[in-house]
């Protein structure tokens, strides 16, 4: 079995088309596979919504190339704007739902157009003084119905024809979680293959030649920007109607690394790697949530390592893992030009 | 009209010395990006570390140390923490292309590190510092804390003391040459990575200063550093990433800015409106105040 997918150039890794719809199909049923287990079901749609946060963030920082550390402002911006216009505004869930996301993605605009001009750390600088902000407007913001110094509680839950998407209802709201999950993948999937995604590998791969091509990747990269910042934005609205509670905290540290550690073991720019790293990242957070104060410790540890030792992510494991099955099977056709042939 | 006036100017004085504990840990952080490149994400982290390296000795040995003792036993400490994080981390990244973005991260990491073990050793219990010095003198009715006088003078001498280093020393011209050319600085024969350790080793010593500084005005907490770190990072961009003027100058308006808020509005409108200010900066002054690169 393997061996016939070396000959017909797959690594022998790969699952292959039918593993792959397998795993999906794994997937879009498992809300219903679970459904008798809430917590581990808690986690999945944990991970559905950091997985539409993280994939975005990845396609504006591995293809773009915009070191944006804003994605958790965004996600919070979509989170409290869509709480607000739900609460004191009177929209309906849905709507707040869409409004909320557009909210986040009128402040990521408003942050890009100054800055995404800018090379190097400035992204970096000022979308990060944003997240350290956020807490601080937050705490400030009582009046338009943040919550102050508080959580927010009391977030409408979304329903649809007698069925509420809310933390009580997990089964339905893993399925919604799902789709959210889905359109962010989607729509990264499509950018990627559009000639704005084509315009950024152009733009990696050789810059000065990319840009006598008459790429403008200002307008570009604030498009892709506006993009994830909405995608983050909705996923951050579900999160706001799923809890019915959201606080500043969303903003904290712990969660902040999480996904770093997810983005950065995904490998920047390999897009489906980061989807992986979400499920991974996302069940060993909630495994070593006992461990307590050594949890920052060990993410700390991990993000350092992988930096370190393994720069291009678990895609890079990947081809170690191809190198050594290959070189362990003796077909030294496959390895032409990674590994020397022994 | 006059009482206006004189409410005013009491502001801005309050403003101009609290000052004094923001400059050295924004020249600590914007030095180590002007020579090396790196973003120290754990800045706040390195802050945190001297504080508790100063509550432990006061701790230990409360009746046979003062202050002036206890710098001189954090300082090679410092040192030694910060030559150590280059060589361990930061060295290995250097080897790549576009390491700048793997050493925020690595950085990020190691604060996250760096938080937690204080967590575990210290607990979650805040903790205090001494305070050297007390009491407040009164000058045309404005009545000026001494100790951040004290404070402010100290980081002025520190502040001209590194401006005479960066001029005058070997080390210090190395790392102004590293900062302007890093291959040229090795054509002309000087050792890149003892250069790069050095310099984060005076970054953690500044860091670690004014986390005594600062730890004896506030309290010490585990992840305290952070709102610090947020603080000198908003003043560094302001100034000019890089530019130790910058930092300087950056450091006494948002102070003066600070108290100018805190007084009007409340203390929760000061991160806002800094955040505002650096979007007006940056819009206007992409590079910042005083940035070249």
């Amino acid at each position: 079995m393997g061996n016939e997918e070396v000959k017909t150039g797959k690594s022998a890794y790969s699952m292959g088309n039918f593993g792959k719809a397998f795993f999906i199909g794994m997937l879009i049923f498992s809300p219903l596979l679970l459904q008798n287990n809430l917590y581990i079901l808690q986690v999945l749609i944990m991970c559905f919504i950091w997985g539409s946060v993280v994939g975005p963030w990845d396609l504006i920082f591995g293809y773009a190339g915009i070191s944006s550390f804003g994605q958790i402002a965004f996600f919070t911006i979509g989170a409290f704007g869509s709480s607000i216009f739900s609460m004191k505004l009177g929209f309906s869930p849905w709507l707040a739902l869409i409004a909320g996301a557009t909210a986040a993605s009128l402040v990521g605009v408003l942050i890009g157009l100054p800055c995404l001009k800018l090379k190097g750390l400035y992204v970096a600088i000022v979308t990060f003084a944003l997240h350290m902000t956020l807490p601080a407007l937050i705490t400030a913001g009582r009046k338009i119905g943040t919550g102050g110094a508080n959580s927010l509680t009391g977030i409408p839950p979304l329903e649809l024809g007698g069925i509420t998407f809310s933390v009580t209802n997990r089964v339905p709201a893993a399925f919604l979680a799902m789709g959210i999950f889905f359109i962010s993948v989607i729509v990264v999937k499509l950018v990627i293959k559009s000639n704005i995604g084509l315009a950024f590998v152009a733009l990696r791969d050789s810059e000065t030649f990319g840009r006598c091509m008459g790429i403008n990747d200002y307008k570009y990269k604030l498009i892709v920007f506006a993009i994830s910042a909405f995608l983050a934005g909705l996923a951050g609205a579900f999160y706001a109607h799923y809890f019915g509670l959201i606080s500043k905290r969303l903003l904290s540290l712990d969660v902040f690394v999480l996904l770093l550690v997810i983005l950065i073991t995904g490998g920047l720019g390999k897009f489906p790697g980061v989807l992986y790293a979400t499920f991974i990242f996302t069940f060993l957070n909630e495994f070593l949530r006992p461990l307590e104060a050594y949890r920052p410790l060990i993410f700390g540890v991990i993000t350092v390592l992988i930096i370190i030792l393994m720069p291009e992510g678990i895609t890079e494991l990947k081809t170690h893992l191809d190198r050594v099955v290959s070189k362990f099977k003796g077909n030294p056709k496959k390895e032409s030009g990674k590994a020397t042939g022994s | 009209m006059d009482s206006v006036f004189y409410q005013f100017a009491g502001i801005v004085t309050y403003g101009l010395l609290a000052s004094g504990s923001y400059i050295l840990m924004a020249m600590g952080l914007s030095l180590i990006y002007g020579v090396s490149g790196v973003f120290n994400y754990a800045h706040g982290s390195l802050l945190t570390i001297g504080a508790y390296i100063a509550w432990l000795l006061f701790a230990l040995f409360s009746q046979y140390i003062n202050y002036m003792i206890v710098l001189i036993i954090v300082i090679p400490m410092m040192f030694y923490i910060g030559v150590g994080i280059e060589t361990i981390i930061i060295r290995p990244l250097r080897r790549r292309p576009n390491w700048g973005f793997s050493a925020i991260i690595a950085t990020l990491g190691l604060a996250l590190i760096i938080d937690a073990l204080i967590f575990i050793f210290f607990g979650p219990l805040l903790k205090t510092l001494p305070r050297p010095i007390t009491g407040s003198i009164i000058v045309f009715g404005f009545p000026l804390n001494n100790y951040k006088m004290v404070m402010l003078l100290v980081t002025l001498i520190l502040s001209i003391g590194l401006g005479l280093f960066f001029r005058k020393t070997l080390i210090g011209l190395s790392m102004r040459a590293v900062a302007q050319d890093g291959t040229g600085a090795r054509i002309v024969g000087i050792p890149l990575n003892k250069i790069f350790g050095y310099t984060f080793g005076l970054s953690s010593v500044l860091a670690g200063i004014s986390g005594i500084f600062l730890g004896s005005s506030y309290n010490l907490s585990p992840d305290g550093g952070w709102l610090f770190f947020i603080k000198a990072f908003i003043i560094v961009a302001v100034g000019g990433i890089g530019s130790l003027k910058g930092a300087f100058y950056a450091a006494v308006m948002l102070a003066v800015l600070e108290s100018i808020v805190s007084f009007q509005f409340g203390n929760k409108w000061v991160m806002p409106c800094w955040f505002l200010s650096l979007m007006i900066i940056l819009i206007f002054k992409p590079k910042g105040l005083c940035g070249e690169r």
